[in-house]
């Protein structure tokens, strides 16, 4: 039987003169190239071992030593594919009751994320969440204060602000970054994320309505799985594979995709502290419950910067970003000569924290964290709520709450399931 | 009496929203919600608007009858309920809708009650919850000890949050047990409902841990002041760890709560208790939150407990703190200063780099002074604060570090983010006399800004025998080259064995030739240099990023060296070719290679053409060039994916051959569906061919996405329509519905029937030595004449594929008349020189194509025709090369072209090919009646082409392909449209096609004024069999004489579908004959005798005369094909 290292938190307390030496000495010094002593190797638990949460097995620099789900056939199969004997929970609270566990990865449907991270937040944990972070603007909320308030650490997974070819523009962010740093663009800018501006965007997912009962399959413990959201009955339609169809758990494409490409337009445009004042859409109308299209959703900040969600590829002409001075399209390709020598030129954006165990490690930030984490998922919840209200909403950005609309206001904390509560 | 006051405002302010759309409605009851429910769920979102409006017109009694219809899930279908209602609700949300949302609240607490099952009860509660108000609170109060429905109940009252509603929830406490309990606790806690207080702490030592932990959670969130001791103690009991009742988030938060209700002594006294007790390492995190508790209420006076407790092994601890020095005021910064030059490296690094995020520019001296300090964490931490501080003004101090050799990587790194390309002198001025440790540093951070300035300067450290200087120097040249280097930098390329050196040098010379304007121009020097020396695959290596056709001459010439090095070398440069230029090349190696490096040419030969701007069809052809020689399953793949991405039509007949394809069924489903369904603003196809390899698809998908595509596939295959499109011409199999030339059309008009059939059988007997079909393809021996469609066709756009051999000659003939041309383009004593698909025999209009657009000979072509009327459009491989050109009849040119004839596929005498033929014919024609009709006395009502003879609501109503149309554009319209004319007795024969739930009426007899179908007489149009429609009395089902006569049902075809029906009004005796069956016969006088069976008054049933008309219930229908004979004309 493998060894367990209660003491975890006795390593990061003293390793503090060992974290310091481990920059000077090279790593193949300690035993060859990307070498990681098995003693420094940080410990992680997963909850939710869908597809989402199998694939954070091998989240790099990482140990798996736990995992938890309320689907035995789900948990059965995660553990077939950790090569190291792990510990099963069914209730993720007594996961998080192991002092030898330093990062909690949150991989179950949206619903559960925020009250999962606040929960691994009072437990003291690091945590590392799917996308998108919250399902309510609510919940993002109270992230953010119990999050900072224990110390901890928080990534949120989705990582196009730092890494990873950008989509249809074939570079990364930074490029981009510094060209709008750079003031070339002129300002306020518009960026449409479309089709034909080289978004591969999954728009569609719906949900089926009028659900007939069915029985829950013996493996599945479904109460469970609702937890904090309110009671339907069990349709094999909900759960699993096909939950991103209903408000309840989640929003759709929107709910899906958005963060992926919202979060990193947030950081472009440099609003990472604030979100847009005002969201406008085109949408049929929407079902109470399953999930339905959009055609399009419009973004308005402050200083007249926008976001067009062109879930339609309408506007075939459309630049991904554009300025008052210069557009910037698909493939990178702009209409100002010689832009990439250009941006060689410019000063690089400031340097962040792209793995998370060096965040855990140094307590520095991660580059994508609970709040600018927050912000670029307040906008795909005020997308959804728009969607859904069908109309367009108005928002404070500060007070972060709608203007003269109560019944959107309604929606920003919506009630959990009892015992469920984010207080 | 305020209470009816009220409902008096509701009903008035409802009076007048509704009045207009009142108005000449006489419609039941009844037949308003089935309307109603038909439209949902409405497209957008006036027209959501437009729908609420209409459903709270129905009034209360017209809701309720709506809520009945609902039924508990499974058990019926509640979709269009649920869109109507929900609409509803979010209608009446809006700001300034409060006579809408009083009303919406009201009807719906009516409906909560009056429902019988749960699951309708928490419907209608979770409508209360978005729009209720006090009335709601009332109406929930009554379940919150409901078992099933107290957890619904309480959303509606926190999201009402008002004093009634917490009220409501502290007097079902007192009788509150099992999960209810917990659910009402959990909601006063979230409304911080202080009177709940006392009861609520008599739970929180309970058993039950749900019960315990939301008990816990209000007492917390209330935080009164006797809440203090009980929640300390649940806190120590818990160890003050985390546990699953959160004993000790619960005190934590408290203090929190006893802070913001302006208890600071208490709030003080609980935040130094955890923070005390909470020092073990699974406690610290709650001494952090302690102290940003403090923190948050107590600011500047909290610095001292922060320093104290920075005094820790725990650094994720001592982060927390810094976090609150981070947000808190200036006066700290001295403290902390202070705090830094007293402490050990590791915290000292921690401070300064907060230090460096507050931005309080006083602490920049002692930030400075941290520079040289011989731990390198403490001064890393310091260079980057003080570069935070100061922005761009910290560049010479941090150049002046450069300059001494002081961390010279971290120092670069930081100036990079400050510096961009014209603050470069003061680096470049250092390089010389800067430490051995910095000039690298340095080197590099010139050639990341691009500093071509420095070329020179640069360059002479190529030689530096200092590994890293020498290496800086090879990078810092690949952004800072300019075309006056080539000549040196290729002498250097030739100079190194180093790979990352060659790499480096490559790279700089494509970025230096860049520079130069003129593909041709960018690659003569680099050619001419490349001739004298040995090592020649280096610059080939270039070419491709640079392109053009001198480079690709260049390339393509050492394809076939001895030197395996330079034929490696060449082979990678066409594999990587910056466009499709090389893709010539390509295919010539493709034709003969095998193993890895058929599949490397595949694969470059793929993304060329992929990355291209090619048009479609030509894209289309090349990929179908190359698939017969792989032999690699992925590259097969490769190949049908790549033919996915082209939305032709041809594309998907290319991806549908190869769905039964076991290895490749896949791929091709995914190819077929990409092709198929709508994407990028593109609409998806329609037509036979379409649906049918659709539906091979759905059973070819497997995969983990699978259930999601075939999901988006079978709602697709719903909404298409089900017009035939493009039908194919050949089977691929033999020639079935061609036959051989005779004569000429005018040749063929002169001879009589029988001697044109004998004629015809003569010359069918010769065809078969002349064309055959042969792999999937018609051939043509090179002996004999013209092959013909038997069909003979009008208007109409066709696609064919089509191949020559040398000197080849053919081309179609359109409606029997020559000619789009084929020909070998090199025969220029012919003219060929043109191009192929001119319109050869045009001596008035243009005969040549506008460009030359041909393949190779001996590659395959594609032909996209249109003809219309005269005119003709040519598209060959994907370019407009005819446009909208008149054809002259080479036949008799004192006349047109001749309206109808067959296709031929000329014979000239060389071996031809063509494959894939399809036509589509096309009815942009007037309608015009059938010519048995016009003899029996019937005349087009509609000309298919305008409402030339019809008015009223010529808006909502479109003519399109020949076809009259009702859209939904400007919200659901009632509308109607009326035959400008009068009828009496008559025979109405048209075609309809429904929607689902779709509602018309074809209103006959009737007056332009006034409810056609009480004023005159409504036949009923009606997708009666939606679920919808359930509850509706007999005669109100399709072709019903509505209210008076029911029809039979059940003769409708599948929504979608055309439906043919005709009207027979003579006198009183009208009869409905539907797809063939009589549907209705009687006599209208015989069935009203005792008043009609709506029991509505029908003032206009007797008319004798009127306009006839289709009448708007909202929903979208097309009609075509309309003509009537007249019975009683004189």
């Amino acid at each position: 039987m493998e060894q367990k290292s209660p003491n975890r938190r006795t390593f990061l307390k003293t390793s503090a003169a060992t974290v310091a030496g481990m920059v000077i000495i090279p790593r193949h010094v300690l035993g060859g190239p990307g070498y990681v002593a098995p003693s420094d190797q940080l410990t992680k638990a997963i909850i939710g071992t869908g597809g989402m949460g199998r694939g954070h097995i091998s989240y790099e620099g990482t140990k798996v030593v736990a995992i938890c789900d309320v689907d035995k056939k789900h948990l059965e199969l995660a553990k077939s594919m950790i090569p190291n004997s792990v510990e099963l929970f069914h209730d993720y609270r007594e996961l998080l009751l192991r002092p030898e566990i330093d990062i909690v990865h949150i991989a179950t449907p949206p619903h559960w994320h925020g009250l999962m991270a606040i929960e691994a937040a009072r437990a003291g944990k690091d945590i590392w969440c799917e996308k998108p972070m919250t399902r309510t603007i609510g919940e993002g909320q109270r992230v953010v204060e119990e999050v900072n308030k224990h110390g901890r650490m928080f990534r949120l997974n989705t990582w196009f602000r730092f890494k990873d070819n950008f989509y249809g523009l074939g570079t990364e962010v930074k490029p981009l970054k510094k060209v709008i740093e750079s003031g070339i663009l002129g300002w306020p800018l518009k960026v449409t994320v479309s089709g034909n501006t080289g978004f591969d965007w999954k728009f569609f997912w719906r949900g089926e309505t009028n659900l007939s009962q069915q029985p829950v399959p013996e493996e599945l413990d479904y109460d469970f799985w609702l937890g904090p959201a309110p009671h339907r009955p069990y349709n094999v339609e909900r759960v699993h594979s096909k939950f991103r169809g209903y408000w309840d758990y989640d929003g759709g494409g929107l709910g899906d995709m958005g963060q992926h490409y919202l979060d990193p337009v947030q950081y472009l445009l440099g609003k990472d502290n604030t979100s847009p004042i005002k969201v406008e859409v085109d949408a049929p109308q929407q079902h109470e419950d399953a999930v339905g299209s959009w055609r399009r959703i419009e973004y308005t900040y402050a200083d007249g910067c926008k976001i067009i969600l062109d879930g339609e590829n309408k506007d075939k002409d459309a630049a991904y970003i554009e300025g008052p001075h210069g557009k910037i399209f698909k493939g990178f390709e702009s209409d100002i000569p010689n832009l990439k020598q250009f941006i060689e030129t410019l000063p690089d954006p400031e340097p962040r924290i792209t793995t998370f165990s060096e965040s855990v490690r140094t307590r520095q930030k991660f580059a994508l964290n609970e709040m600018n984490g927050h912000r670029s998922c307040t906008m795909v919840n005020m997308g959804i709520l728009a969607v859904r209200l069908g109309r367009t909403l108005n928002f404070d950005p500060d007070k972060q709450e709608f203007i003269n609309d109560e019944a959107a206001n309604r929606l920003i904390h919506q009630p959990m399931r009892a015992p469920w509560t984010t207080i | 009496m305020n209470k009816i006051f009220n409902s008096l405002l509701v009903m008035l302010a409802l009076l007048m929203i509704t009045a207009s759309i009142q108005a000449q409605d006489n419609r039941t009851l009844t037949t308003k919600i089935a309307d109603l429910l038909a439209q949902m769920p409405s497209t957008n979102l006036p027209q959501r608007d437009k729908l609420a409006e209409e459903l709270i017109s129905l009034g209360s009694e017209g809701f309720q009858l709506l809520a009945d219809k609902i039924t508990p899930s499974g058990k019926g279908d509640n979709t269009s309920l649920v869109f109507a209602i929900n609409g509803l609700t979010r209608y009446a949300s809006q700001p300034g809708k409060e006579v809408q949302r009083a009303f919406a609240e009201s009807v719906y607490i009516t409906a909560l009650e009056k429902a019988t099952d749960t699951e309708t009860k928490a419907f209608f509660m979770r409508q209360l919850k978005l729009i209720g108000k006090d009335k709601a609170v009332a109406a929930v109060a009554s379940y919150l000890n409901n078992s099933e429905l107290c957890e619904p109940a309480t959303f509606v009252l926190t999201s009402v949050n008002s004093e009634a509603a917490k009220s409501a929830l502290l007097i079902a406490l007192s009788k509150g047990e099992g999960k209810c309990l917990v659910t009402l606790i959990r909601a006063l806690g979230e409304l911080q409902f202080a009177a709940a207080n006392g009861e609520i702490l008599k739970h929180i030592s309970s058993d039950n841990q749900n019960l315990s932990k939301v008990s816990l959670a209000a007492a917390a969130a209330i935080g009164s002041n006797e809440s203090y001791q009980p929640l300390l103690e649940a806190a120590q009991k818990a160890g003050f760890v985390y546990e699953p009742t959160n004993a000790t988030s619960a005190f934590v938060s408290y203090a929190n709560r006893l802070g913001e209700t302006g208890n600071l002594t208490l709030c003080a006294k609980a935040c130094d208790e955890i923070v005390k007790v909470c020092q073990s390492p699974a406690q610290l995190h709650n001494s952090s939150s302690a102290l940003a508790i403090y923190t948050r209420f107590f600011e500047n006076e909290a610095q001292p407990k922060l320093l104290k407790a920075f005094d820790n092994n725990d650094k994720a601890f001592r982060y927390s703190i810094l976090n609150l020095v981070g947000k808190s005021q200036k006066a700290s910064t001295k403290l902390w200063m202070a705090k830094a030059a007293k402490g050990q490296p590791e915290p000292k690094a921690e401070i300064i780099t907060v230090l460096g995020k507050k931005g309080d520019l006083s602490v920049a001296e002692f930030v400075k002074k941290q520079f040289g300090d011989k731990n390198k964490m403490v001064s890393e931490a310091a260079i980057s604060a003080y570069a935070k501080l100061k922005g761009k003004e910290a560049i010479p101090d941090l150049t002046a570090l450069l300059a001494n050799g002081v961390q010279p990587a971290y120092t670069a790194k930081t100036l990079s983010s400050l510096l961009d390309e014209k603050g470069l002198d003061p680096i470049a001025a250092i390089l010389e006399s800067a430490p051995l440790n910095s000039k690298n540093e340095i080197i590099t951070l010139i050639g990341a800004k691009s500093g071509k300035r420095y070329f020179d300067q640069l360059y002479k450290y190529t030689q530096s025998s200092d590994p890293l200087i020498q290496s800086a120097a090879y990078g810092a040249m690949v952004n800072t080259a300019t075309p006056k280097e080539i000549d040196r930098l290729v002498k250097l390329l030739y100079a190194t064995e180093d790979c990352d050196k060659i790499k480096s040098i490559q790279e700089a010379l494509v970025n230096a030739a860049s520079q130069i304007s003129g593909e041709n121009e960018q690659v003569a020097q680099l050619i001419s240099a490349m001739g004298e020396a040995s090592k020649k695959g280096r610059i080939l290596e270039v070419l491709p990023r640079l392109g053009g056709i001198k480079a690709l001459k260049a390339v393509t010439g050492y394809i076939s060296s001895s030197e395996k090095e330079e034929a490696d070398a060449a082979f990678n440069a066409l594999v990587n070719w910056k466009d499709h230029a090389a893709s010539g090349a390509l295919f010539e190696i493709i034709q003969n290679a095998h193993g890895t490096k058929l599949s490397g040419a595949i694969n470059g030969f793929v993304r060329q053409i992929k990355s291209s701007k090619l048009p479609d069809d030509q894209k289309l052809l090349q990929y179908r060039k190359i698939f017969g020689y792989a032999t690699d399953l992925k590259d097969k793949e490769l190949v049908i994916s790549s033919i996915g991405r082209v939305k032709t039509f041809l594309s998907l007949i290319t991806a549908s051959s190869y769905l039964e394809n076991p290895e490749l069924k896949e791929e091709a489903a995914q190819a077929v569906m990409a092709i198929a369904l709508p994407s990028q603003g593109q609409k998806g196809m329609a037509g036979v061919a379409v649906r049918n390899a659709l539906n091979k698809a759905l059973n070819s998908l497997t995969g983990s996405e699978s259930d999601y595509d075939r999901a988006k596939i079978v709602k697709y295959l719903d909404e298409m329509s089900y017009e035939d499109g493009l039908v194919p011409m050949f089977n691929g199999k033999d020639l079935t519905g061609w036959q051989a030339l005779v004569g000429n059309p005018v040749t063929r008009k002169k001879m009589d029937p029988k001697e044109l059939a004998k004629k015809q059988v003569e010359a069918n007997s010769k065809l078969s030595g002349n064309w055959s079909a042969k792999d999937g393809c018609i051939v043509f021996n090179g002996d004999g004449d013209n092959l013909c469609s038997v069909k003979q066709y009008g208007d109409f756009g066709m696609v064919v594929d089509w191949r020559i051999t040398k000197k080849g000659d053919s081309g179609i003939y359109l409606r029997g008349s020559p000619q789009v041309q084929i020909w070998d383009t090199s025969r220029v004593e012919v003219g060929a020189q043109v191009g192929s698909g001119g319109l050869y025999n045009n001596q008035k209009y243009p005969s040549k194509p506008s460009k030359v657009a041909d393949n190779p000979i001996g590659e395959w072509n594609t032909f996209r025709i249109k003809m219309i009327g005269e005119k003709v459009t040519v598209y060959l491989n994907g370019e407009l090369i005819v446009d909208n050109v008149t054809l002259e009849n080479y036949w008799d040119r004192s006349i047109p072209i001749f309206p109808k004839e067959s296709i031929e596929l000329q014979a000239h005498g060389t071996d031809l090919a063509f494959r894939d033929i399809y036509v589509k014919e096309l009815n942009n024609d007037e309608y015009t009646v059938p010519a048995e009709e016009v003899k029996d006395g019937f005349k087009a009502l509609f000309n298919g082409k305008n409402f030339d003879g019809w008015t009223g609501n010529l808006i909502d109503y479109h003519v399109e392909n020949g076809e009259i149309v009702l859209h939904l554009d400007n919200g659901p319209s009632h509308g109607n449209i009326f035959t400008s004319d009068e009828y009496s007795d008559f025979i109405y024969r048209f075609e309809f096609q429904l929607t689902p739930a779709a509602n018309n009426g074809i209103g006959i007899r009737a007056p332009l004024e006034g409810d056609a179908a009480y004023q005159g007489m409504e036949i009923q149009v009606l997708d009666s069999e939606d679920p919808v429609y359930n509850d509706l009395a007999p005669y109100q089902y399709h072709g019903s004489v509505y209210g008076i006569i029911p029809a039979k049902r059940g003769y409708l075809k599948p929504v979608g579908q055309w439906n043919y029906e005709e009207i027979m009004a003579k006198g009183n005796h009208i009869k409905v004959t539907l797809n063939g069956t009589i549907i209705l016969d009687g006599d209208i006088k015989e069935a009203a005798k005792n008043g009609p069976m709506d029991h509505k008054a029908h003032p206009g049933l007797f008319r004798e005369k009127g306009h006839i008309g289709f009448l708007g219930h909202g929903s979208v229908v097309k009609f075509k094909n309309i003509r009537l004979k007249e019975l009683n004309k004189k």
